[in-house]
C-alpha cells in the first residue's frame, strides 16, 4: 500500500471515527489523539496536508505483512497501521 | 461513526504475544503508563491468547480524557517555615473558616494566573530576586514539606510556568506565595478578596 491509499484509508477511518489505538496493556498518555488532548478533526487536518515527502513506511517488527506508516509534518508524528480494514493508531504526539 | 460492541470480535497485533491475534472486545480498567491513575470500564481489545489489552477504539477517547483531568499528580516541594506561615495567613484572611485544605486551593488559583498572564511570572520573577530575600531561612528557621496533589491540568499550567520562567519548582512556589504576601497578607484592602472568598466558599462546599 502507497502513501495515497494510506492516506485515504486514514482520512476515512478518521472521519467515521472507525479507528483504534494500539497499546500494551495502558493508556499512553503522550499520545495526543488517544488521551483526547488533540481531536480527531485536528489529526484529520495535519494529515491532509501530508503529501508522500512527508510519509515513510516500514513493515512492522511484529508482522512483516503488516506495513507502519509515519507522517511528519510541522512537527507533528503521526504512526498508524492497518489490520484488515481497520487502522490502528500507534503514536500521535508533537 | 462506527461503534464496537461488547464481545464483538477483531485482530490486533499483540505486543506480549509478539503476533497478529483474535481479540474479543469488553469492559476493562485501564491504567495510565506513565502516572497514577485507572480509567474505569472503557470498551478494550483483549487478546484472546493472552487476555491482555492490545487496543482501545476512538469511542473510550472521551472516557478516557475524563479520567486523565481527574487523575491527581502529587506536587512536593520543602520550603523555609515562614513561606507556609504566608499561606496559612493569605488562607485566614480569605476565610477564617478555611481549612488546611484552602491554602492548596489559593496556591491552585495562583498558579493559574501565573500561567494565563505572563505579567505574573515576570512578577514571581523579580520578587525572587529582591535583595535580601525575604522568607529566606537563616539559622534555626526550620523547613516545612507542602505537599499537594493537582489535576494533570494544573500540572500542566506549572510545567508552564517551569518553562517560562526557567525557575525550579521550589522557586516558582517561593515567588508565587511572595505574590500572595504582596496582594492579600500585606495590604490593608487584600485583592481580588471578594473573588478569592467566593472561592473559599465553593472549596467549603
Amino acid at each position: 500500500m502507497g502513501f495515497r491509499d494510506a492516506k485515504r484509508r486514514v482520512i476515512q477511518a478518521l472521519k467515521g471515527s472507525v479507528f483504534q489505538h494500539a497499546v500494551r496493556g495502558e493508556i499512553d498518555e503522550k499520545d495526543l489523539l488517544h488521551s483526547g488532548v488533540v481531536t480527531k478533526e485536528e489529526v484529520l487536518e495535519i494529515v491532509k496536508m501530508c503529501n508522500g515527502t512527508h510519509h515513510t513506511e516500514t513493515p512492522h517488527h511484529l508482522d512483516g505483512s503488516i506495513v507502519v506508516h509515519v507522517l511528519k509534518r510541522d512537527g507533528w508524528y503521526i504512526k498508524f497501521y492497518f489490520v484488515d480494514t481497520n487502522a490502528f493508531f500507534i503514536s500521535v504526539h508533537k | 461513526m462506527k461503534f464496537f460492541e461488547p464481545d464483538e470480535k477483531g485482530k490486533a497485533l499483540c505486543e506480549f504475544c509478539q503476533k497478529l491475534v483474535g481479540t474479543t472486545f469488553s469492559y476493562r480498567d485501564v491504567p495510565f503508563s506513565d502516572g497514577p491513575g485507572t480509567v474505569k470500564d472503557i470498551l478494550v481489545a483483549v487478546c484472546d491468547q493472552c487476555d491482555s489489552v492490545v487496543s482501545v477504539p476512538a469511542q473510550s477517547t472521551p472516557a478516557i480524557k475524563a479520567a486523565r483531568e481527574t487523575a491527581i499528580r502529587p506536587i512536593e516541594v520543602n520550603l523555609p517555615a515562614p513561606f507556609v506561615e504566608v499561606l496559612d495567613a493569605a488562607a485566614y484572611i480569605i476565610d477564617p473558616q478555611a481549612t488546611s485544605g484552602f491554602r492548596k486551593r489559593l496556591l491552585a488559583y495562583y498558579i493559574h494566573r501565573c500561567a494565563a498572564d505572563a505579567s505574573v511570572g515576570l512578577r514571581i520573577q523579580s520578587l525572587l530576586q529582591k535583595q535580601p530575600p525575604p522568607f529566606e531561612a537563616k539559622s534555626g528557621v526550620p523547613r516545612k514539606r507542602l505537599s499537594f496533589k493537582v489535576t494533570p491540568r494544573l500540572k500542566e499550567e506549572i510545567d508552564t510556568i517551569l518553562e517560562v520562567t526557567k525557575l525550579k519548582k521550589t522557586d516558582v512556589i517561593k515567588g508565587l506565595v511572595m505574590q500572595i504576601n504582596e496582594d492579600i497578607v500585606r495590604p490593608k484592602k487584600p485583592r481580588d478578596l471578594a473573588e478569592l472568598q467566593r472561592l473559599a466558599a465553593v472549596v467549603a462546599g
